[in-house]
């Protein structure tokens, strides 16, 4: 896998954390999410975003501020952000997560499950 | 939808964890995931409980996240007879734990929903305390299945 795909499911995945652990819904369950522990996992979210070429960083965070998200897996050939389907000789390629690619639908950065 | 989730190749009836980090490697173990997934996955479980640990006490912990490279909701039960050291909020050893695991784009709440009925399934189990005497992993998926069925 290419090491920014990488980095990039790195951060959606604490985007996704942070989300949950600042929701009221969450913290009913009964599952401690004391603020500094979420500052520290803040701290993790810009080591890592960081690391990550500006323009592409750049890209991500329009396109979570446009889908709340900013990669998107593709599951059985389908954009799971906007549900397009993926022509088959796109979706049977062998050189899948070895550079960046985005939905032609969406935009969305794409990780192909 | 809990149980739904609940397999038979996805029960763990004595788990050989000693650590919590073995414990939550123990855990993904029935995913099946690639390599490569399984290295994101255990990373953001990791990351997760670095925020506090899920160990909700009464010997109970539900390690969870969502992450990218997971295509379906998926859930993971394993027993463990001695106990793990799970940093949990009463400081006691866990014996059961729910590996819960979603993909980010799970629609709105259900993740959150299924959690919610995790935590509640787990507790039940606690109350009747049998699944510790559990013969076999038969039994307890038999345990397990029951208790789903009153969530």
């Amino acid at each position: 896998m290419d090491e920014v795909i990488e980095k990039l499911i790195a951060l959606s995945d604490i985007d996704a954390m942070l989300k949950d652990a600042e929701s009221d819904e969450y913290r009913n369950l009964g599952f401690q999410t004391k603020q500094e522990c979420i500052d520290k996992l803040k701290k993790m979210r810009d080591e890592i975003a960081s690391s990550i070429p500006r323009q592409v960083l750049k890209r991500y965070e329009k396109l979570k501020k446009k889908y709340g998200r900013g990669i998107a897996p593709v599951v059985n050939s389908v954009c799971t952000n906007c549900f397009m389907q993926f022509p088959t000789e796109v979706a049977s390629k062998t050189d899948k997560n070895q550079k960046i690619e985005f939905c032609p639908n969406c935009g969305i950065i794409i990780y192909w499950t | 939808m809990i149980e739904e989730l609940l397999k038979k190749d996805r029960i763990i009836f004595n788990m050989e964890a000693k650590t919590k980090d073995e414990a939550l490697q123990e855990l993904i173990k029935p995913l099946n995931l690639s390599e490569e997934r399984r290295k994101v996955v255990l990373e953001a479980l990791r990351k997760r409980e670095a925020i506090g640990s899920t160990g909700i006490g009464h010997g109970i912990a539900i390690p969870h996240t969502r992450s990218v490279v997971l295509d379906s909701v998926s859930l993971v039960v394993g027993r463990s007879k001695d106990g793990v050291d799970f940093d949990a909020l009463d400081g006691k050893p866990v014996h059961l734990f729910f590996l819960l695991v979603a993909p980010p784009n799970d629609p709105g709440t259900k993740y959150l929903i299924t959690l919610g009925e995790v935590a509640r399934m787990a507790k039940k189990l606690i109350e009747k305390n049998a699944y510790l005497e559990a013969k076999d992993e038969d039994e307890f998926f038999k345990i397990l299945k029951e208790v789903a069925g009153e969530v």
